[in-house]
């Protein structure tokens, strides 16, 4: 069965909205714990700050994006290439060279 | 739904006049040679300034810059912001990549001698925007306001008082104090966000239109072969490519992102001495270095002056290269093309002898 680019393209969009579901509801968490809002300190730190995920929820939840963001990457790298030889092709019997319209 | 899409399209078209850029970019060739690799740079230049200008909106919607929020605000991005850490680290780790690519790009166009006649205008504010850029980054360091940045940006505002006359002036404008202070900060603030990106945007529109305007160079060695160089179409064909480039690039931004997340260090304390083991950024340790080495005093001159001029010179003579090196073929030219590979080699090395 082959996928036209389309629904490649539209395979990734709905993946991508499954995968974002992950962080939603971190997000919504996290703002609920916060309320009210706290104070802003007016003394900075007074040590070294390594950033990192805040639990393991959003470890996971970053660690899955990324590997989203790769793979959706290939994909479109993949189509990118099909466009690039088709474009090429088009371009070599001269349907679309410079100087013509 | 295609209709209506393509409606909107006409009604654009009419107002605008689209059809016409369409075609320019479609008629617009692009030379395919052994040097062609350098033509991505530019364009990836502009995909981490348009990450930075995001993450910049976003990190400046909870950045506070007073000497009492600075360091604190920085610190619940990273701890209390959902995802804030990351968007630190994008914009932080954006700004490295684009500073990298900055400087590939000027020494691509400097070896392959691209800002040949008639593109003298595009290398210079193609330095304009190399100026900026650092600019940008040393400004932005001194805002997490922690003990090395403070400590960096005292050496580095220090800088230009070793200039003779305008020096101390300079170095009180920067600072706005005779001291690193609050004000400095609220300073770099302003310059960072405000005056900055305007310099940036006027001198990339000039930048960009130049490019369309004269079209791709070629390198001097493949004009030279007389051949005729194939070419593709800016638009689609050139245009994909670059999307294959841009797509890896932020993906690789992502990942280190993540992976290597820039911490924060504890407020600065004006009252303190330096720490040890102060160093500016990246891109800036060989200039750091060069200071270092230069002896106190070269015969009844101050060795700092000497060193600071000597780069005001090397700025000068990088600025007007496409006016010095007027005839790139002759003996003159191949010096100056040694002269790059020399600036490169010198920087590398100087930048990890800084860091052992």
């Amino acid at each position: 069965m082959k996928m036209s680019c389309r629904e490649v393209f539209l395979l990734i969009l709905a993946v991508s909205i499954c995968s974002s579901s992950l962080f939603y509801p971190t997000l919504l968490a996290q703002q609920s714990e916060r309320s009210p809002a706290p104070q802003i300190e007016t003394e900075g730190t007074q040590e070294v700050i390594e950033p990192a995920p805040k639990d393991i929820k959003e470890a996971v939840g970053i660690y899955v994006f990324l590997g989203w963001i790769w793979i959706s990457i290939f994909v479109l790298v993949y189509i990118l290439r099909q466009k690039i030889k088709e474009a090429d092709r088009i371009y070599r019997l001269r349907f679309f060279s410079p100087g013509k319209s | 739904m295609k209709n209506w899409g393509k409606e909107l399209v006409a009604w654009l078209d009419d107002r605008f006049g689209l059809s016409v850029i369409a075609q320019f970019l479609k008629d617009k060739p692009v030379p395919q040679h052994k040097h062609s690799v350098w033509y991505y740079t530019g364009s990836a230049i502009l995909v981490f300034f348009v990450i930075q200008v995001v993450t910049g909106f976003m990190l400046i919607l909870y950045y506070k810059p007073t000497l009492e929020e600075a360091n604190a605000s920085v610190a619940r991005i990273m701890t209390e912001v959902p995802l804030g850490w990351i968007i630190r680290s994008v914009h932080s780790w954006s700004a490295t990549f684009m500073i990298a690519f900055v400087f590939i790009h000027l020494f691509s166009i400097w070896l392959t001698k691209s800002y040949r006649k008639p593109r003298e205008i595009t290398w210079m504010s193609g330095v304009f925007l190399f100026a900026c850029s650092l600019f940008f980054g040393f400004t932005g360091y001194l805002l997490p306001w922690d003990d090395l940045s403070l400590a960096a940006t005292k050496v580095g505002t220090d800088i230009p008082r070793s200039i003779p006359v305008v020096g101390a002036w300079v170095t009180q404008l920067l600072r706005g104090g005779e001291d690193v202070t609050g004000d400095t900060l609220t300073r770099f603030f302003g310059i960072h966000v405000c005056i900055l990106p305007i310099f940036l945007f006027l001198l990339l529109a000039v930048h960009v239109y130049l490019i369309q305007k004269k079209g791709m160079s070629l390198p001097l060695e493949t004009e030279m072969n007389g051949k005729n160089v194939p070419t593709i179409p800016f638009w689609p064909n050139f245009v994909y490519r670059e999307m294959i480039v841009w797509l890896v690039l932020v993906g690789v931004l992502f990942s280190v992102a993540v992976l290597l997340p820039p911490s924060l260090d504890k407020q600065a304390d004006l009252m303190a001495g330096a720490p040890e083991g102060v160093k500016p950024e990246w891109y800036f340790l060989f200039l750091f270095q060069t200071l270092k080495i230069v002896p106190a005093r070269i015969l009844f001159v101050n060795g700092d002056t000497v060193a600071v001029l000597l780069m005001l010179l090397a700025g000068l003579l990088i600025f007007f290269l496409p006016v010095i090196d007027n005839k790139p073929t002759e003996r003159k030219g191949k010096i100056i093309t040694i002269l790059g590979y020399v600036l490169v080699i010198y920087a590398l090395i100087f930048s990890v002898w800084s860091l052992l």
